[in-house]
């Protein structure tokens, strides 16, 4: 495919305009005329993403460009949780398309259905057969509440307080839950044909603010999709590495399906820590919560694949899920950093030969692996061997294959790869 | 630029991290190198570790041999992470306890690698 050029570009620089001259330099040498151009910067830039935007969408006018905030990235040139990456493509056999839907918090089904139109609107006229979708959503922001500072509420008032805050901090501010799912149920809907990868835009995982990107727009609380329509394939997957153990269910959940309230019959929390055999009070420790929750989510099924859910809110008498559960069986799971680092591999083995790949994966497993994150770059080069790809870290993952439902993860690895 | 002002301009890049609160390079060749700030308002215990830290060189020799990486040590609110570029150097890192210890370490990778070459190339 001597006509497609791709050029994943990363950043170290610190001012905005220092950061755009060199993301601009490498990719107007390797992909000089690109159709569309991801981008994505760790928190540590949020002062700079207007510049690096503004400077980036003038150099390249014609082309479509949009991302948003990550905990990390990887690619060829490492791995890194603080810098800006760019993934540039230049192909002729390509036509591209750009929806946004704003007050994803406030309104997810409405801004899915607006986001979804622009896509169609855009690309109506095009020829070429195979459809994907970049999905980019503001993902979990967790209000600041007074006295509750923590990610575990112990006192039966305040609990109170904070799921009845919840939905008004949801509506007036736009701060709690992403209702990514909510949006992507709308797109999905109005968009059966294409294939799709989607990551939900965090800061540094202290979920305080994140920020979505389009052209030379720094948004909040918005979903930016970029479509495509194009000749070339595309193979998707995702994996988490995670083996059930005990089955339980969820006999009572809040109508969001994120507040699960009794688990067998019993208080979430309690019948929690007993099928994980695990002292109530150090599991749910105010302070070490934060860090330990990623070692416990659990796992429901969609048709035979797992898909992984972790708490990340506990209340004294329910546990708040980062998306989406069901009612009825759920697992209890384990995960070891071998696995985890494994899954990575065997999601990307039966794959065809790629031109590029793009993937989005739960911050959770950076904060998890930390420097050890290497492993999941050498499995990616040992694939991908000297042809680009890039990894972003994000709070919630989702794949889709064309004319499929979508999975909806969390600490997963999610994965696509474009071949001719 | 010089050697040591080039680890300096790797220890302030990472010093700028959000979650990191001070940060130095102490070894038997290099001495003790440090950014020109620290973010840690307990000076008394920067300079504890700073004055303190290369007196575990003698047991990290011991263990480097069997695959010594990393040694982490909590003191009150604070994390310290020391990170061996070879077994008489080491990047130390001070964070705090309830930091998201994974991301501040791909970081802290990083800057080892470029203090690693930095020192290679003056080989």
């Amino acid at each position: 495919m001597k006509d497609l050029k791709v050029c994943v570009a990363t950043s170290r620089q610190w001012k905005g305009m220092e950061v755009a001259a060199e993301l601009w330099s490498k990719i107007k040498k390797e992909s000089p005329d690109p159709k569309f151009i991801l981008l994505f910067a760790t928190i540590d830039y949020k002062d700079e993403f207007k510049e690096i935007l503004h400077r980036l969408a003038s150099e390249f006018s014609n082309a479509q460009l949009v991302g948003g905030s990550v905990a990390g990235f990887i690619n060829q040139d490492g791995c890194f949780t603080r810098g800006v990456t760019a993934l540039a493509v230049d192909y002729p056999n390509m036509d591209v398309a750009v929806g946004v839907g704003r007050n994803t918090k406030r309104n997810p089904e409405k801004a899915g259905s607006e986001c979804a139109r622009q896509i169609k609107e855009g690309l109506k006229s095009s020829k070429l057969k195979n459809s994907f979708l970049f999905s980019f959503i503001s993902g979990l922001e967790i209000p600041k509440m007074p006295g509750a500072g923590s990610s575990v509420i112990k006192s039966g008032i305040m609990t109170k307080l904070v799921k009845g805050g919840m939905g008004v901090s949801q509506f007036l501010m736009q701060k709690s839950v992403g209702r990514e799912e909510d949006v992507l149920d709308q797109i999905t809907k109005e968009l059966p044909d294409f294939g799709m990868i989607h990551g939900s835009t965090i800061d540094n995982v202290k979920v305080g603010k994140n920020y979505q990107f389009c052209g030379k727009e720094v948004l909040t609380n918005a979903a930016v999709c970029l479509g495509i329509r194009t000749n070339m394939n595309f193979d998707s997957g995702f994996g988490n590495g995670a083996k059930p153990d005990t089955k339980f269910n969820i006999t009572e959940i809040s109508k969001n399906n994120q507040i699960v309230s009794r688990i067998n019959g019993q208080p979430a929390p309690r019948e929690f820590s007993r099928l994980l055999k695990k002292p109530e009070d150090l599991l749910f420790d105010e302070k070490r919560f934060i860090k330990i929750f990623p070692y416990f989510p659990c796992g429901m099924y969609q048709g035979d694949r797992l898909l992984l859910r972790a708490f990340g809110l506990v209340m004294s008498d329910s546990m708040l899920t980062m998306s989406r559960m069901h009612k009825g069986d759920i697992f209890t799971v384990s995960i070891t950093g071998k696995n985890m680092i494994e899954c990575v591999k065997e999601t990307l083995s039966p794959m065809k030969k790629p031109e590029f790949g793009f993937a989005t994966e739960c911050a959770i497993r950076l904060m998890t692996l930390g420097s050890y994150i290497d492993k999941v770059r050498d499995n990616m080069k040992a694939f991908f061997k000297e042809k680009p790809f890039l990894v972003i870290y994000v709070s919630g993952e989702a794949l889709k294959k064309p004319n499929h439902e979508y999975f909806y993860m969390n600490e997963s690895f999610a994965v696509t790869t474009f071949r001719r | 630029m010089a050697r040591n002002d080039e680890i300096i301009a790797v220890l302030e890049d990472l010093l700028r991290m959000e979650d990191v609160q001070a940060c130095l390079l102490t070894g038997r060749q290099t001495g003790t190198i440090t950014p020109k700030s620290t973010k840690l308002k307990n000076l008394v215990l920067w300079k504890l570790i700073m004055d303190s830290s290369h007196k575990l060189f003698p047991v990290i020799e011991d263990f480097y041999v069997y695959g010594l990486k990393r040694l982490y040590f909590e003191l009150g609110e604070y994390e310290v992470i020391m990170s061996f570029i070879d077994e008489f150097t080491a990047l130390i890192a001070v964070i705090p306890s309830l930091a998201n210890r994974g991301l501040v370490e791909v970081e802290i990778e990083s800057s080892k690698r470029a203090i690693k070459e930095i020192i290679g190339r003056q080989k």
